[in-house]
């Protein structure tokens, strides 16, 4: 290995210092690989300019775009039905409520002050509230009434009475028995059902200004139909419970507007995820939000979150529109980017009071979609290399093979002499051995004895004698160009004498050579010199 | 110059076929989604979709293999969906790849032919690192492992310490007298009595010290403390001295008012405050909270005790030994392959401990149960969650634990017991309240039960 490395070195530097000149085979090789990079160039253009390189970018986002159109035509329909279901709830419920006060005689404005008929009121409600969380796809109803059982307390002002049931099985993989449990609410009415506690049950709400509640409360200070009064809350986590969730609050209002509480449904983190996780893409981590929206930003607070891996990644903040990558938006939140595709979607009707803007996004890690681009790339660049590598052997091969045959004739004459060379079949070649031959022979010539005659014998008389048969089938033309010859009128001179191209010159040696027989034209000097001899005039016309 | 081209062209497309395989199971850029159903509610669930979410963008998105929970639900409700499963009922949900599952349903599912065995996913070592009883107990009548130990737990006696303390400070009655069976039915006569004078204006309205999560397993388990098997292949052993025991000391309280009878999970009443004690699985240590709520929304900060099982007078230190494990549905080798992936990682001593020390579940792994649990307890954040693991290892030193029956009608035989003596209870407690005397409903309601 070295002693050739040794060699190569040695032999580009006699390259470079202008000893050797360039072989053959290397000029042949150095061609056809001009040649093939130049094809390459054109196909790696074309490439560019169709795209390829960008396939990964473009799938992308066409399933990007696919998955958005799908999520938020799921999304828009599933919210909407909730309101709508939300709102026809709270009328059955306002009428439950209201019917059980007035068999006691009490307004609707009463209620607050009688806590002792909460429990009865809410037991009221338990199986309407159970019915709407069986037929919808929510992880929970709700009812929260606006008053405590126990005024007396410290934290009444915060405490409001209510029934919380929630479904274990959002998915409601078996509609007909869900796996519904309390809470939060007055035990005995839900161990009535069989409903059992959750861990977190309380027995009331704890509320706040600017909650669920509050927020749907004030609503019902407007003088509007309730489907213009209902509140979606941004996720969230319900007082003493774990589950993140959004929740949907419509006001209870009795006929003659008394808001006696809130009541809606509730869409937690996993239902969320298991209705709207985007399809699998490659190991790229899809996933969709769905978050309040300010001037394009998106609150990661309060967005609900849609994939099937974890969102810790999420780390909360606003998450706002940088630039663009291949038809997508970059979006920067703190410490994270993503790109992805946003919409903005209605979850009020017109003349809402509550009219926050929401967002769905369906979104990748801005280094997943790199990553998955570049290994898209990888099998086109893949075989772009492979057929680089082949080409060079392929130039490599044609080279030593197409020129094998003029060296094999080059190293016959250094071997054996011109005299003896085999024929190349590669016209120029044997043209120039030819004539070499001649030339050879013309300068030995007078080194023999003026009288030295071959001795005639009777093979070469008879060859002789057939040679002259055969010079009788030349045509007039072929004739005529022979004598020009024999004068020693080259090509050229008689393509001007006889007004000829020289194709049709061509054409007659090629005739008049076949016709005669003979290979070259030493051997054709050697009959004429024996016309001569013996006396035989050549025909001119 | 050809030979050495052809060799290079041969190279050239190995690599190219190299390219396109991949290594045992999923290939990461087409990932299975593995659908799970379990039964960690609660607090529980936040570890559970920590643990989840940390494997699915960790091992998973190297492996491509998507956890994806589908329902969580309570043991008996996700049992009757597998039960459906199993039977093949008409709107019977999809299998599941993973489920939680208790041995006894797991054979439902086995006969079925539903369930995929985990040997072949998982070395002799790798088996050999887990809790042999455990292992044991999650193989079925083919002698091959279907039920993987994830979450084990045993049974203990979980006390209202603040509450009876208030008790033993006017009565006398003192914890250590609850380490017997006998012991926890005096106690909860006394506190009847006791709560009942709180009011003399009103009678009859004492409270109730005690209930059991599972009649059945105090049945099973009490019997076995007292030497003769509860429940054999061809029913319950009801003629012995042990069952006529259990079955006193169990319903003659009930009818007095002492223990209560509720169909849900006694952590419900021990937090409106309606009893002082209970028993039940060490891993719904997290259920009973540290609050006890009134009717009128009044509440009471409260401290809870883990005491050992406790044993009959006479008996053997006997608990139970409970928890699900996870099965894996029989599916493609993909997914099956997934799912041994997932429950390898879940149980490695790492993340066992985590799921331990926040759920109150046993180890599962010899190296978690043997080392790392000591060192983990003191580093435990919840104080029940503490006292449970210092009572599980004292347990695990002193006591021997069974398993529940695993024949065919095992299952069927424990909800018959539990539903026959439940209504025993209130109906024999309706007639005391009518006058009728205890001892003599009692004898009436055994016999009502045996024949």
């Amino acid at each position: 290995m070295r002693q050739r490395l040794q060699k190569l070195k040695a032999f580009i530097f006699e390259v470079r210092s202008g000893r050797y000149g360039y072989s053959l085979r290397l000029r042949l090789f150095f061609f056809l690989l001009l040649f093939l990079f130049a094809i390459m160039l054109a196909l790696l253009l074309v490439l560019f300019t169709t795209g390829v390189f960008s396939l990964g970018l473009t799938e992308s986002r066409i399933f990007l775009e696919n998955e958005l159109h799908h999520i938020a035509g799921h999304l828009e329909n599933g919210y909407g039905t909730l309101s709508v279901e939300g709102v026809a709830l709270s009328e059955k419920l306002g009428g439950i409520i209201e019917a059980e006060l007035q068999q006691r005689n009490i307004p609707p404005a009463g209620l607050v002050r009688h806590p002792e008929l909460l429990e009865a009121v809410l037991d009221s409600c338990l199986d309407p509230l159970l019915f709407a969380l069986e037929k919808n796809a929510a992880s929970a109803a709700f009812c929260v009434l606006n008053a405590t059982v126990n005024p007396a307390l410290d934290s009444a002002e915060r405490s409001r009475a209510g029934v919380f049931l929630r479904n274990m099985e959002p998915n409601a993989v078996y509609r007909s028995n869900p796996s519904i449990h309390c809470l939060r609410g007055p035990v005995a009415i839900a161990r009535e059902r069989g409903i059992y506690m959750l861990p977190q049950w309380e027995l009331e709400f704890a509320v706040q200004p600017g909650d669920f509640f509050h927020t749907a409360l004030r609503g019902a200070e407007e003088s509007l139909s309730l489907s213009r009064l209902y509140y979606w809350s941004p996720k969230s986590v319900l007082s003493g419970d774990y589950e993140e969730a959004m929740l949907l609050s419509v006001p209870i209002v009795s006929s003659d507007g008394v808001p006696l509480g809130v009541c809606g449904f509730e869409v937690n983190a996993m239902l969320f995820k298991l209705q709207h996780a985007p399809s699998t893409f490659g190991d790229g981590r899809v996933f969709a939000l769905l978050a309040p929206s300010e001037n394009g930003a998106l609150d990661l607070d309060g967005a609900m979150f849609a994939g099937s891996f974890g969102d810790e990644f999420l780390s909360g903040g606003r998450m706002a529109a940088v630039s663009q990558l291949g038809g997508l938006t970059v979006f920067e939140s703190p410490g994270f980017r993503t790109c992805g595709l946003v919409q903005n979607i209605r979850l009020y009707p017109k003349g809402a009071i509550h009219g926050e803007d929401w967002a769905v996004a369906v979104l990748m890690p801005e280094g997943d979609l790199r990553l998955y681009a570049m290994r898209r790339n990888v099998p086109i660049l893949v075989l772009l290399a492979m057929l680089l590598v082949l080409s060079v052997l392929a130039a490599s091969l044609i080279s030593s093979r197409y020129l094998a045959p003029v060296l094999h004739g080059i190293d016959q004459v250094k071997i054996r002499g011109l005299a003896e060379y085999t024929r190349t079949n590669i016209k120029e070649i044997d043209d120039l051995f030819a004539f070499l031959s001649e030339r050879d022979a013309e300068r030995t010539k007078p080194e023999a004895a003026p009288d030295a005659r071959p001795r005639p014998d009777a093979e070469a008389e008879a060859m002789f004698a057939e040679f002259m048969q055969k010079f009788q089938t030349l045509s007039r033309a072929e004739k005529a160009v022979f004598n020009l010859y024999v004068q020693g009128y080259d090509a050229k001179e008689i393509t001007q004498i006889l007004c000829l191209s020289i194709n049709t010159i061509k054409t007659h040696n090629k005739r008049i050579y076949y016709k005669l027989g003979v290979n070259s034209r030493k051997e054709l000097m050697g009959y004429l010199r024996k016309m001569r001899e013996q006396g035989f005039d050549v025909p001119v016309e | 110059m050809i030979r050495r081209a052809c060799w290079l062209l041969a190279l050239l497309l190995i690599l190219m076929a190299g390219c396109g395989t991949s290594a045992l199971g999923p290939d990461p850029d087409h990932p299975v989604t593995i659908t799970m159903w379990h039964n960690y509610g609660g607090q529980m669930k936040d570890t559970m979709d920590a643990l989840i979410a940390e494997f699915n963008s960790t091992v998973g998105r190297e492996r491509g293999i998507v956890i994806s929970v589908t329902s969580i639900q309570a043991s008996r409700d996700q049992n009757e969906k597998l039960a459906m499963i199993a039977r093949g009922d008409p709107g019977a949900p999809a299998m599941p790849d993973i489920a939680t599952a208790y041995p006894a349903m797991a054979m439902t599912l086995w006969e079925a032919g539903l369930l995929a065995p985990l040997d072949d996913y998982f070395s002799q070592e790798e088996l050999s690192g887990y809790v042999e009883p455990f292992v044991v107990e999650g193989r079925l009548p083919d002698g091959k492992l279907y039920v993987f130990p994830v979450s084990k737990s045993t049974e203990a006696l979980f006390l209202n310490r603040t509450l009876f303390d208030r008790f033993s400070k006017a009565a006398g009655v003192t914890a250590e007298s609850l380490s017997t069976f006998e012991g926890i039915a005096s106690a909860a006569q006394e506190y009847y009595e006791w709560t009942d004078a709180l009011t003399p204006d009103v009678a009859g309205d004492g409270k109730s010290f005690f209930t059991a999560d599972s009649w059945f397993n105090v049945a099973l388990v009490g019997a076995a403390q007292l030497g003769e098997p509860f429940a054999g292949e061809t029913g319950l052993h009801t003629e012995s001295e042990a069952f006529r025991r259990v079955w006193e000391f169990s319903v003659l309280p009930a009818l007095t008012g002492a223990f209560a009878v509720t169909d849900g999970y006694s952590s419900d009443l021990s937090r409106t405050g309606e009893i002082v004690c209970s028993l039940g699985s060490t891993a719904g240590i997290l259920f009973y909270g540290d609050t006890v709520t009134y009717p009128d929304n009044t509440k009471e900060q409260v401290e809870y005790d883990v005491l050992p099982y406790p044993v009959f007078s006479g008996g053997r230190n006997i608990a139970l030994q409970r928890g699900a494990g996870m099965i894996v549905a029989r599916s493609t080798p993909e997914k099956e392959y997934a799912a041994a992936l997932f429950l390898k990682w879940f149980t490695s001593p790492s993340q066992n401990m985590r799921f331990v020390a926040s759920t109150g579940y046993l180890p599962v792994t010899l190296e978690a149960f043997e080392t790392a649990m000591a060192q983990e307890i003191p580093s435990v954040d919840n104080p029940s969650v503490k006292k449970l693991l210092e009572t599980a290892v004292l347990m695990h030193e002193g006591y021997d634990f069974i398993v529940a029956p695993q024949a065919e009608n095992a299952a069927a035989l424990a909800d018959a017991y539990e539903k026959g003596i439940r209504q025993a209870m209130r109906s024999g407690r309706q007639r005391v309240l009518l006058g009728e005397d205890p001892e003599a409903v009692c004898a009436d309601l055994l016999g009502g039960f045996l024949r």
